[in-house]
């Protein structure tokens, strides 16, 4: 009876919730590094974090440890930002040309990582954003691959696929932009 | 939880330079984020949270059953309390019926009759006993000066094809003793012998003949009934005395004479019906009479079959116990029943709910492929 009372008392800690002030300061980079791979522009991805931890916020009480970690859920919090957001630029996008020539496209933008080569940094951002989220999380985050499947919302093999894909499609496109 | 797969090999190079120039969040971004989290109030657990909903489910669904099973007894024994064959419903029903048609089972009085009488008698003939005396005792005796339609239908048993040849010949003499007649017969001795017999008997003796046909066999069944005639009788002889006035007054008119041709053709037309009517009427009271003054008997006779006796009694009435659980089986049926019904209502609702559910993921989630599709 102690002894069932005690795997209750230990895994009723194990999923205790901390301080939500906590968990921002211990995933921050990662949601940060993870809306630039996505976004593709440092910028954005910096408003994007900022918005990401403003919901995170607000929803904080319907986080349930049990289901996911804290990391997990803010990824996917992040992810939906990051779609809102997309959907926002479109509906922009759509609504400009209407009246305007499309804004060329900004050859000025800051760098994904001041630690990158430009062959790779120019064959980052050649890949598609669904490509280079899923780097972001299985590379850069070293999420395994059941945590990414979640996040992305498909199953575990369409993930590892799409990893493999989005790996061999960086590396031909650094060998090209090395050789050019 | 972060444990990272394994990666193919080949792209071990990239990877470690990927991992390299790792990106971290600027300071003036980690000093918004910390006043964003600094507003941020420790939350109290919601109720989705705090319960345990495999626990509760596992909990929940036995003591719904439970329930479901207790409203069923005590609907079953506070239906089925203190009112012994008025609840019984269907059994008793069955029972009835089943006493109705086997030839064994306990005797059952007409409700069509006007007059029905339940003889006492009736539970020695459903225990088999040769009935004798109080079969007689049971029977109504006849009503007196009032002319009345009696009737009598009685089942008996007999032990083989051989008394029962023997006992149809008897019945047959009582009726003759009595100063009756035999109306039909239909005798069949085959597999199982039986004999239907139809009697006229004066309502005067047809206690003596009860008597004599309660000595035929075991009496299985029995029913009497008495049909007052002397209500009818009364008014047919008042209508002849009227019409026979009718007749007198119009002969008079006939006889004295002094009518026109038209006339004396009506008067004789009215006087032939008349006539006519009178008769018919003379010839009803007769039928009335005679049917008051003889009774009628339909006996049926049948061999023993010793087996079927058993198989085909009548069920004991169950005890309380036994009724509250036949109660309580029938209401679970219903509420098996209405659940049925329920989901059968609820099952295209459900179904268009998880189509409109899936419909509406799957644009989402092609909506999301399109929008990560687009490169920087």
């Amino acid at each position: 009876m102690h002894a069932v009372e005690s795997l209750r008392r230990d895994r009723r800690a194990g999923v205790e919730r901390r301080s939500f002030a906590s968990v921002a300061e211990e995933h921050l980079d990662d949601v940060h590094a993870y809306l630039v791979y996505l976004t593709g522009d440092p910028i954005v991805a910096e408003e994007l974090t900022a918005e990401t931890f403003e919901r995170a916020c607000r929803r904080w009480k319907t986080f349930d440890p049990r289901r996911a970690g804290a990391r997990t859920w803010l990824c996917q919090v992040a992810r939906s930002t990051a779609l809102d957001h997309f959907r926002a630029e479109e509906r922009r996008r759509r609504r400009e040309d209407v009246y305007a020539l499309r804004e060329p496209s900004r050859s000025g933008a800051p760098a994904l990582s001041e630690g990158f080569s430009p062959p790779l940094e120019s064959a980052l951002r050649s890949l598609s954003a669904g490509e280079r989220e899923v780097i972001a999380l299985r590379v850069i985050l070293e999420l395994d691959g059941e945590t990414a499947a979640r996040v992305l919302g498909i199953s575990q093999t369409a993930c590892s696929t799409r990893l493999s894909r989005a790996l061999q499609k960086l590396g031909e496109k650094v060998s090209s932009n090395v050789a050019a | 939880m972060s444990r990272p797969d394994t990666i193919d090999e080949r792209f071990d190079e990239i990877v470690r330079e990927l991992r390299a120039g790792r990106v971290a969040a600027p300071p003036e971004l980690r000093g918004r984020v910390r006043e964003i989290a600094a507003t941020a109030r420790a939350p109290r657990p919601s109720f989705v949270e705090r319960v345990a909903w495999q626990r509760v489910a596992l909990v929940a669904t036995p003591v719904c059953l439970t329930a479901f099973v207790a409203a069923a007894m005590v609907q079953g024994l506070v239906s089925t309390g203190g009112k012994k064959t008025a609840t019984w419903g269907a059994a008793a029903g069955q029972a009835r019926r089943e006493a109705a048609t086997s030839p064994r089972a306990a005797p059952v009085f007409s409700r069509d009759r006007p007059a029905i009488l339940a003889p006492r008698g009736s539970v020695d003939a459903r225990k088999g006993s040769p009935a004798g005396g109080k079969a007689l005792s049971a029977t109504a005796p006849p009503a007196g000066n009032r002319l009345a339609d009696y009737r009598v239908q009685m089942h008996l048993r007999v032990r083989s094809t051989d008394d029962l040849s023997k006992e149809t010949v008897r019945a047959m003499r009582i009726a003759r003793r009595l100063g009756g007649y035999v109306v039909s017969v239909r005798y069949g001795a085959a597999r199982r012998g039986d004999a239907t017999l139809l009697l006229r008997v004066p309502v005067g003796h047809v206690q003596r003949a009860i008597l004599g046909f309660s000595g035929l066999g075991t009496i299985v069944s029995q029913r009497v009934s008495l049909t007052d005639l002397q209500g009818a009788y009364n008014h047919q002889v008042e209508q002849i005395g009227k019409l026979r006035t009718q007749i007198a007054r119009s002969q008079r008119r006939l006889d004295a004479g002094g009518l026109s041709s038209v006339d004396l053709a009506r008067l004789q037309d009215q006087l032939a019906y008349e006539k006519t009517e009178l008769l018919a009427l003379v010839q009803t009271k007769q039928a009335t009479h005679q049917r008051a003054r003889l009774a009628t008997a339909r006996l049926t006779l049948v061999t023993a079959k010793p087996k079927a006796h058993h198989e085909g009694a009548p069920p004991p009435p169950p005890g309380r116990v036994g009724r509250a659980l036949h109660e309580s089986g029938r209401i679970l049926a219903k509420e098996l029943v209405w659940g049925i019904y329920a989901s059968i209502v609820a099952a295209p609702l459900l179904v268009l709910a998880l189509v409109g559910f899936a419909g509406t993921r799957t644009s989402r989630r092609r909506t999301e492929r399109r929008l990560l599709a687009r490169s920087a």
